[in-house]
């Protein structure tokens, strides 16, 4: 998230809306983004319907105990990440869509697990490819 | 990111103040980048 909150004025400079879609309620998204100060607009999805829509896949109940997704979350306290109560699915991997105008996904990123998220020089090059 | 070729599903969405939408009225206009967060907290 501060990764791409950085990154707002490159993507308004290559002309193109970043959205975010998350699992909370309108009220839970609103304290959220005036709590992290998000510049993006936010769709609200409690009941991951556009999240399935998407293809977007819940990890497997062993997942958190893989020694990758371990040692992120430690990097991401270690941060100033804390830990607080989770708002939505703790198993719902999240990713990265490109649309164009016409409605086609040019370019798509599956997350691997929660912390796997392509960084905003990624989706900037993908951009600038379409 | 990987190329994809796919239409892009258009359900309608809830955005944070409530208002609710056709997906597509969000790239009409330009490109857009749908970022799927993980869990708040």
């Amino acid at each position: 998230m501060a990764q791409l909150r950085r990154a707002k004025t490159r993507f308004d400079q290559a002309g193109a809306r970043v959205v975010l879609v998350a699992m909370g309620t309108p009220a839970e998204s609103s304290a959220f983004t005036r709590e992290h100060a998000v510049p993006f607009e936010m769709v609200c999805d409690p009941e991951r319907k556009v999240y399935q829509a998407f293809d977007l896949e819940q990890m497997a109940p062993l997942g958190f105990l893989s020694p990758s997704v371990a040692l992120k979350g430690v990097m991401a306290m270690a941060k100033g990440h804390g830990i607080g109560v989770p708002v939505g699915d703790v198993r719902q991997l999240p990713g990265v869509f490109i649309i164009d105008s016409k409605g086609t996904i040019v370019f798509s990123h599956f997350a691997a697990d929660p912390a796997d998220n392509p960084a905003p020089d990624e989706i900037l090059a993908a951009l600038a490819a379409i | 990111m990987e190329k994809d070729h796919r239409s892009a599903p258009d359900p309608i969405v809830t955005l944070s103040d409530g208002a609710e939408i056709r997906l597509s009225r969000l790239w009409q206009d330009n490109p857009l980048v749908l970022v799927f967060l993980r869990h708040f907290g």
